[in-house]
């Protein structure tokens, strides 16, 4: 005679996992009954399939604007992690410098504008002038 | 009498895992028998092979609105983030145009401009309103992270 030991002592084993919409993971258990488990890995909750998200969020960002008006020295902040930003100026006797280089003159509704790569941030130093008629228009990215 | 008692208890044994179509995964299970079956990981049904896929980061929809006056005195367009908003646009293309970026309110230009993009895999904890009045109108183009 031989006894045969079912599936049913056989330990629970993860299927998969992934990000959830409030921030949190989920993963997909596979009971010692066959059944199968979506679950919050930290608490062992149930975790709704309307909150199963298929990417993982690496983060929020938020968006700054400013408008730089005449006889006005602007410097970009850059505190937290700097994503991007763009300077577009809207009347002549603007200037920019980045990081040093030198004040430059830019042309009515010139834009320029700088992008991180991928998770990389910017180290630079953006300084925005105007004289008695200039403004410019300022917008930068900031990681939360 | 002998009895045999099999104290090894092997279990099954997800041996890999990837994507499926639709947003489902799928994960190759090694059964305590030797033989592999390829399940969802979701609902533990067969997964079709056919349905592979390599795994996206996600994807994104994007909308593409026009604000113009739609009562006679003022219209406005709201966005906000819901942890999906990855991209937006706002050009005026014809004045006035008012411009809310979080809380920061300005008169946009004639033809102006105004746009954020997040990296990848992140999002933006944006509050947008586009608001119009008179002959103003303003194009919109916005993105987010789909929960598929």
């Amino acid at each position: 005679m031989s006894t045969n030991v079912s599936f049913s002592t056989c330990c629970p084993f993860q299927l998969a996992e992934g990000c959830t919409t409030t921030g949190g993971r989920w993963v997909s258990i596979r009971n010692a009954d066959g059944t199968i488990s979506v679950v919050d890995p930290a608490t062992g909750a149930a975790v709704p399939p309307a909150n199963v998200l298929a990417f993982c969020q690496q983060g929020e960002s938020l968006s700054h604007v400013t408008t730089v008006g005449p006889n006005s020295v602007f410097v970009i902040p850059n505190t937290n992690d700097l994503e991007s930003w763009s300077v577009r100026a809207r009347t002549a006797g603007v200037s920019i410098d980045v990081s040093g280089g030198g004040a430059n003159p830019m042309d009515v509704n010139e834009v320029i504008e700088s992008e991180a790569q991928d998770d990389d941030a910017l180290s630079d130093v953006v300084t925005i002038t105007t004289d008695a008629t200039g403004s410019a228009r300022v917008l930068w990215l900031e990681r939360l | 009498m002998l009895t045999n008692g099999n104290l090894n208890v092997s279990c099954d044994e997800a041996i890999t895992n990837g994507c499926l179509v639709g947003g489902d995964h799928w994960v190759l299970v090694e059964r305590d028998n030797g033989t592999f079956d390829l399940l969802i990981a979701e609902t533990g049904l067969p997964a079709d092979p056919a349905d592979i896929i390599e795994c996206p980061d996600g994807q994104e929809a994007t909308t593409v609105a026009t604000l113009a006056l739609v009562n006679p005195w003022s219209s406005q367009y709201g966005l906000v983030s819901l942890g999906t908003l990855s991209y937006w646009e706002v050009r005026a293309e014809a004045l006035p145009v008012t411009l809310n970026v979080n809380g920061v309110s300005f008169a946009m230009d004639l033809n102006e401009t105004v746009a954020s993009k997040a990296q990848d895999n992140r999002i933006l904890d944006d509050s947008i309103n586009v608001s119009i009045s008179g002959a103003g109108r303003a194009s919109i183009v916005s993105r987010r992270r789909a929960n598929t």
